[in-house]
């Protein structure tokens, strides 16, 4: 069709009164090309043209029910968008697991004896993820002030997100803290082997003339009504060190209590024991590692 | 007294364009308002198409929807604000038309028509419209007239007209182009008159 052929037909087109395959035809053709001779103020024309047989009839008020109608209509699409939403602690917990990973990333990176600007980059990085996790909640926050009747649901979100990001605020204290002590002289890492069946591994930083341990655990597997419990080992000794948390989301860090380490420590162990743990290990031995001395 | 182009009566286009674009934005209050202007506009023509209040109701409320959910779309190069309008209305009235699958039920219901729900300003202006483009129909042949009804109020084609009414094809061809051609110059006066006040 060409515009020539087109304008003749768009006052039939206008008025809606050409046949299918003429008024497809006129379709296609305002569809095909981006240049046209006049073929849009010809539609227009015969729109508005049209558009006056409509004037010429009284108007007629709806009755008051259609708007309230409407906007019910309207209420509903805002709500129904609103719970499509996708929620966005949801990508904070991915955030959180890459926050995790970046950690782990930075502890072995220190373990290879690489230490100094890829530790830094790493610590940077968990920085910056935290910088985002403060974004999702904000903007969790501000979704809640938009819409009141979600607010309880979008509050709820908000608190899970706090203590998220508090959890990644202490694992990130905990990293620094790990990289702090590996750079400090006297301090070793004790490799704890996993014993036959096991497939977790870990570590210790220990420095025993200041004191100070961390362990760092991967690859615990949750056991139903069992803990897992950490032991410093003195001679005969078997001190409890407290449970080890798991962490779905990456590997457990956390630091040993200082006086169970001023006596010092030949051997540092992990067993599972019945959920709650207990004053001497009774359960079976899942990693272990001997300090070296001298 | 100011005549602008039938789609903006009391109101510039800039505003009723304006107007829209909120719309399309996501106001509500805007939406509110091109309802309050343009309402009963749109509910003339679902109800002159349908003939029923209830249904002509539901379908002004779909379109009012459908105004919302595609106000961005809107392009001015294809018609003032209310034509589109319109043409949404008259679009789903035609749709649920045919949907009831006989024209047998077309039943006027002339006493349920309310009054006219607008401002005095507008009821002037649209009353001036509404003169002259009755005063263009009235000198329209009644089988030109008649023709046009059919297609635009019954969204019949020009085949489905020379059916209905036994007239060639061909004639039904030359009405339409005729009667069109008289509507267009009653739009090309009032525009000139909106244009020179």
């Amino acid at each position: 069709m060409t515009c020539l052929e087109f304008k003749e037909l768009a006052p039939s087109f206008g008025l809606g009164a050409l046949d299918e395959e003429a008024a497809i035809a006129c379709q296609d053709h305002l569809g095909s090309q981006s240049v046209h001779d006049g073929c849009e103020a010809a539609l227009k024309q015969a729109d508005s043209a049209a558009a006056l047989l409509s004037a010429e009839l009284p108007a007629v008020a709806p009755g008051e029910a259609v708007w309230d109608r409407i906007e019910g209509d309207l209420r509903r699409q805002a709500s129904v968008a609103l719970r499509q939403a996708p929620p966005p602690p949801r990508w904070w917990r991915a955030t959180g697991a890459v926050a995790a990973a970046a950690s782990v990333a930075a502890v072995a990176l220190l373990w290879g004896h690489n230490r100094s600007l890829e530790v830094q980059t790493a610590v940077a990085r968990a920085q910056a993820n935290q910088v985002s996790i403060a974004t999702a909640e904000a903007t969790a926050e501000a979704a809640a002030n938009r819409e009141q009747v979600l607010a309880r649901a979008v509050g709820a979100q908000a608190d899970a997100c706090r203590r998220d990001l508090q959890s990644a605020r202490d694992q990130v204290a905990a990293q620094r803290r790990a990289l702090a002590l590996l750079g400090e002289p006297n301090t070793q890492v004790v490799a704890l082997a996993p014993q036959p069946g096991q497939t977790s591994s870990g570590s210790v930083i220990f420095n025993s003339k200041g004191h100070q341990a961390m362990v760092m655990a991967t690859a615990l597997l949750a056991s139903p009504g069992h803990d897992y419990e950490l032991w410093v080992i003195r001679g005969k000794e078997k001190l409890a060190a407290g449970l080890i948390k798991l962490d779905p989301s990456g590997p457990t860090l956390a630091a040993i209590d200082e006086r169970l380490l001023r006596g010092g420590v030949d051997v540092f162990a992990i067993t599972l024991e019945p959920a709650g743990g207990g004053p001497v290990p009774r359960g079976s031995l899942v990693l272990v590692g001997a300090v070296k001395k001298g | 007294m100011r005549l602008l182009s039938p789609g903006t009566v009391g109101e510039s286009a800039s505003d009723e364009l304006s107007l829209l674009r909120r719309v399309a934005r996501g106001e509500a209050d805007c939406l509110r308002l091109v309802y309050e202007r343009h309402g009963s506009r749109l509910m003339a023509v679902a109800l002159r198409v349908l003939k029923n209040r209830a249904e002509a109701e539901e379908v002004v409320q779909e379109a009012f929807l459908e105004v919302w959910r595609r106000a961005g779309e809107y392009d001015p190069l294809r018609g003032t604000p209310l034509a589109w309008m319109l043409t949404i209305c008259r679009t789903r009235s035609i749709d649920r038309l045919r949907s009831r699958g006989s024209q047998a039920r077309l039943v006027t219901q002339a006493d349920e028509i309310a009054p006219l729900g607008q401002s005095p300003l507008d009821a002037v202006d649209s009353r001036e419209v509404q003169s002259r483009v009755g005063t263009a129909m009235a000198g329209l042949p009644t089988e030109q007239r008649r023709v046009l009804e059919l297609a635009y109020f019954e969204g019949l084609s020009q085949s489905e007209i020379a059916e209905r009414t036994g007239d060639a094809l061909g004639t039904v061809k030359t009405r339409v182009r005729l009667g069109m051609e008289k509507l267009s110059a009653v739009l090309a006066e009032l525009w000139g008159e909106g244009h020179r006040s």
